[in-house]
């Protein structure tokens, strides 16, 4: 599953520790959902998608939708 | 808010030091019973190895999310998955060695002990543990 946490970040002018510290998780956490290895609960997702002020669909994507 | 905060860190730091202590006490119970047997150099040996495990946990623990995690640090839901990951893999390491120990006694004839009664108590566990998820999840 692809998402835009990284470019939602990098918008923010957020470092992986500060968004990790927003969200009550660790730097690597972040780093793991940003880079595909790892993919959230529903309660982390919802968390992470308010901060940023979007839906989940708008920032977490499956892979079928490229098709 | 703040007291929740506060509660949050309290049982971090309690989970940080968790396994470090739980260490150093196996290390000491190990102690006792080399000591018991008269072997104090095995003694020594068996101290000195959990007493620098525990060191290494707690030295190198908020460096290396590695370390942390062997030191019980499973502050959010990706360190609680790779622990019960890691327990699995564990577990299934330890199943298979314990299947291949008993074929391997009863091949040279003997009753299996006591690897038989370690694979009754991790099948009866996975049948419980099973049953106990289900109902619960």
């Amino acid at each position: 599953m692809r998402n835009d946490v990284r470019l939602l970040r990098e918008a923010a002018a957020l470092s992986q520790g500060e968004l990790a510290a927003l969200l009550g998780v660790s730097r690597q956490t972040v780093n793991a959902i940003e880079t595909g290895r790892y993919n959230p609960t529903l309660p982390l997702a919802i968390r992470l998608c308010r901060y940023f002020g979007h839906t989940i669909e708008e920032v977490f994507h499956v892979d079928d939708e490229e098709r | 808010m703040s007291t929740t905060r506060s509660g949050d860190v309290a049982r971090s730091n309690a989970e940080r030091w968790a396994t470090p202590v739980f260490g150093i006490a196996m290390g000491i119970v190990f102690f006792a019973v080399f000591g018991l047997r008269g072997d104090w150099a095995g003694a020594v040996i068996a101290l000195a190895i959990m007493l620098a495990y525990s060191a290494v946990l707690v030295v190198l623990g908020r460096r290396s999310e590695t370390v942390g995690l062997l030191g019980g640090d499973s502050a959010d839901e990706r360190g609680k998955l790779i622990q019960a990951r890691a327990n699995t893999a564990t577990a299934y390491v330890l199943i298979t060695v314990i299947i291949a120990a008993f074929l391997v006694e009863i091949s040279r004839g003997q009753d299996g002990a006591p690897w038989s009664w370690l694979g009754a108590v991790a099948g009866l566990t996975y049948i419980a543990a099973t049953a106990w998820y289900a109902r619960r999840s």
